[in-house]
């Protein structure tokens, strides 16, 4: 089915082309979901949320084209997260210290893989975590992330090099397990 | 660490992260059990779809239904179509719908025509009993009449001049004037008062008297005049007075 067909099932109520759509973006949506969260739990419970709210939406939604849905899509799960987060105050919007960044070398972090990655980013506490993905991830500005999280640029600055530091600690740790491993 | 450096690492996060396809094996999720949850939270919108339009047909079903009623009372419509609109609506069998309203129909001119009857009997007995009560009525009066006449013409022939004389009317409402009897007087016996007695006839008067011509001796015993007392006594005297 083309996707401009399927979006149009979708608008019509057809539970079918419904779970068609669901099946093609639940997984891409739940690891989006769960950058951001603490829990699988929670992730499903947003995800259904948000996706309740994609489909309620889709009845009003002008079609381009698939990236541009996958974006609209994207920004609905993100603002259900965010509300999230607010609701369990785990956005830390006092310190505005800087944590000093390790030095790492190019190789170490593009020998990672993406899951490992994405296992230590979802270790990063979730106030800075938070900053990070939207800023590194999702290519926001501090002044777009301290309008999202209603936090200061500084403070989202400061943010940001903490998780930074923290990522950079875990990835660290991570590569001296790997040659540790590989040396034995 | 120069800023370089920092986008290039922030680059080769971004690209690993999103581009990660799967679930990775430390983390559990199951795209099904969560859109059971999902297809639960749905269906009562769909349900609440399906309830408004059947709400929606069943009012005009009902709108339809109550017109084609009033369409059958106004307009001259034929009437066997009407019967099977009607039958398709009730789910009753269109020829035994009609053979049952032709039925009906019968029964209530079969009354109608009863009631009718009846009413012009009713009428007719009422009429035929007032024309006889008029007759009866019209009869006696000119019966009465009859005798009335009879009795004016022998009153006329006795007395002719009777109708000439002005005829003065008494009132009739007039009151009985009693004699005025002072208080003192009430106790005192009234005198006796000589009055002609009823049960003497003329013939035995006039031969008491001498004035009769005849040989015929009439012996009779009773008095020409007798005494009568007054009947006036003390508290019917007062009370009429007053």
């Amino acid at each position: 089915m083309e996707f401009n067909q399927l979006i149009k099932e979708c608008r019509k109520g057809s539970i079918t082309a419904q779970k068609y759509f669901y099946d093609q973006y639940a997984v891409k949506m739940f690891l989006y979901c769960r950058r951001y969260l603490k829990t699988n739990e929670q992730t499903e419970d947003i995800l259904q949320n948000g996706f309740l709210k994609i489909f309620k939406g889709l009845v009003d939604f002008s079609f381009l084209n698939e990236s541009a849905t996958i974006g609209w899509m994207k920004k609905i799960m993100l603002n259900e997260c965010l509300q999230e987060i607010r609701k369990r105050n785990n956005i830390l919007s006092i310190a505005e210290e800087f944590d000093e960044e390790i030095y790492l070398e190019d190789d170490i972090v593009s020998k990672i893989s993406s899951d490992e990655i994405y296992l230590l980013v979802t270790k990063i506490p979730i106030g800075y975590r938070t900053v990070f993905n939207l800023y590194v991830v999702e290519g926001y500005n501090h002044k777009e992330i301290a309008d999202l999280l209603s936090i200061s640029e500084g403070t989202s600055k400061s943010q940001l090099s903490k998780a930074k530091a923290f990522l950079q600690k875990m990835i660290t740790k991570q590569n001296e397990y790997h040659e540790k491993r590989s040396s034995r | 660490m120069s800023i370089m450096k920092r986008e290039v690492h922030d680059n080769i996060i971004q690209e690993k992260i999103t581009g990660l396809q799967e679930i990775p094996d430390y983390i559990s999720f199951t795209p099904g059990k969560s859109w059971d949850q999902l297809e639960k939270q749905l269906q009562p919108k769909q349900k609440k779809k399906t309830i408004l339009y059947l709400a929606a047909a069943v009012l005009i079903a009902t709108l339809l239904i109550s017109s084609v009623k009033y369409y059958t009372v106004s307009s001259t419509y034929n009437k066997k179509e009407v019967v099977l609109q009607k039958s398709f609506f009730k789910n009753v069998n269109p020829k035994n719908a009609y053979l049952e309203s032709v039925a009906l129909k019968k029964r209530e001119i079969k009354s109608s025509i009863i009631i009718k009857e009846k009413r012009n009997v009713l009428v007719e007995n009422i009429v035929s009993s007032e024309n006889k009560k008029m007759n009866d009525s019209i009869l006696a009066f000119e019966k009465s009449q009859k005798e009335n006449s009879i009795i004016i013409n022998s009153v006329i022939e006795t007395n002719p001049n009777i109708f000439e004389e002005p005829i003065v009317i008494k009132n009739i409402t007039e009151k009985k004037k009693f004699r005025i009897i002072h208080l003192n007087e009430l106790n005192t016996p009234q005198p006796p008062v000589l009055t002609l007695n009823k049960n003497i006839s003329l013939e035995e008067i006039i031969y008491k008297t001498g004035n009769s011509n005849s040989d015929i001796e009439i012996k009779s015993n009773k008095p020409i005049f007798q005494l009568q007392r007054n009947k006036s006594n003390t508290s019917v005297g007062i009370n009429e007075n007053q």
